[in-house]
């Protein structure tokens, strides 16, 4: 078994399965839900790629996956328009290390 | 605030070694969270940078993988992604940045990647899936880069308590104490000094 994952709509993600990567092709948040705590407890698995549309739904358990479990989880991006989850989630942990946020408040 | 100890030599001197070491693991412990923030604040902008060119490449992937698929049936996809031969396996390397062991992943791929037959695909696939596998080392390294931010952002906020606690808790406690221990010795060896004073002064009455 390969141990990076894939999460996200049937319709991106299968074309990863050629590549090597794990599929779990979801549609909705308790599915999400569950392919992450798959993921997480496998003792397997390195990193977890997720689009940013399954990504909204389940913010709070990526966040919380994040802190406590070795894995390296990574946002891919939304394939309309910009994705502002993953510059939100660096924004975040940037105000949380530093203080301020460095990074966008000259653009603002 | 005074810690509750009794006043006496031994804890004085117990106390003023605690306080040496207090503040010199709060020197110690200054210097790794500013080095901490430098480093951190050359991988965010690090990040910030291969995140905006990941994007913009990884959506041109999707969107070109999309419309290679867009045209085939569900039988069709089933038989060319059910059952691929590569394997895509990452072993991690741990690096030390200021004692947070932040993960290096190294790609390793097995396996053919062209698998399907040539009637059922179109030379769009191809294409797709040859851009999909270039990708690959970036959505890694993207992957890689995220969590040491992460890793970082929670050192920095595990020293920088510490580095507060130090400071504003511990050592004022500790030289509170201090100073309350120095001046309760010194008011009892001046009430011995007055009632020897007295007691030679009665004795020189008689």
């Amino acid at each position: 078994m390969s141990n990076i994952a894939i999460i996200g709509e049937k319709e991106i993600v299968i074309g990863f399965s050629l590549i090597g990567f794990q599929l779990f092709p979801v549609t909705d948040s308790v599915e999400a839900k569950d392919a992450l705590e798959k993921c997480t407890t496998d003792g397997n698995c390195q990193i977890i790629f997720i689009t940013d549309n399954i990504a909204q739904l389940v913010i709070d358990e990526i966040e919380q996956y994040q802190r406590i479990s070795p894995i390296s989880i990574c946002i891919l991006p939304n394939r309309i328009q910009d994705s502002k989850l993953s510059i939100e989630m660096l924004r975040k942990n940037v105000e949380k290390a530093v203080g301020t946020d460095i990074l966008f408040r000259k653009e603002e | 605030m005074i810690l509750t100890v009794n006043p006496n030599r031994m804890e004085l001197l117990k106390l003023k070694r605690r306080l040496e070491l207090a503040i010199r693991g709060y020197k110690l412990l200054k210097d790794k969270r500013d080095a901490l923030i430098q480093i951190f604040v050359k991988l965010v902008q690090e990040n910030k940078e291969a995140r905006e060119t990941f994007d913009k490449k990884m959506r041109e992937c999707m969107n070109e993988f999309l419309l290679a698929t867009l045209y085939m049936g569900e039988n069709d996809q089933n038989s060319i992604f059910l059952f691929p031969q590569r394997k895509t396996t990452v072993t991690a390397e741990y690096q030390n940045i200021m004692s947070v062991k932040v993960p290096r992943f190294r790609v390793k791929e097995e396996g053919k990647l062209y698998t399907y037959g040539m009637i059922k695909a179109s030379p769009e696939l191809d294409n797709s899936l040859k851009k999909y596998h270039e990708i690959v080392p970036l959505m890694v390294k993207m992957a890689e880069l995220d969590k040491a931010i992460i890793l970082l952002t929670e050192e920095i906020e595990k020293t920088r308590r510490r580095v507060n606690a130090l400071e504003y808790v511990m050592i004022p406690n500790l030289k509170d104490t201090i100073k309350f221990i120095t001046m309760k010795l010194d008011e009892m060896a001046r009430s011995a000094n007055s009632a020897i004073m007295r007691i030679k002064e009665m004795i020189r009455g008689e």
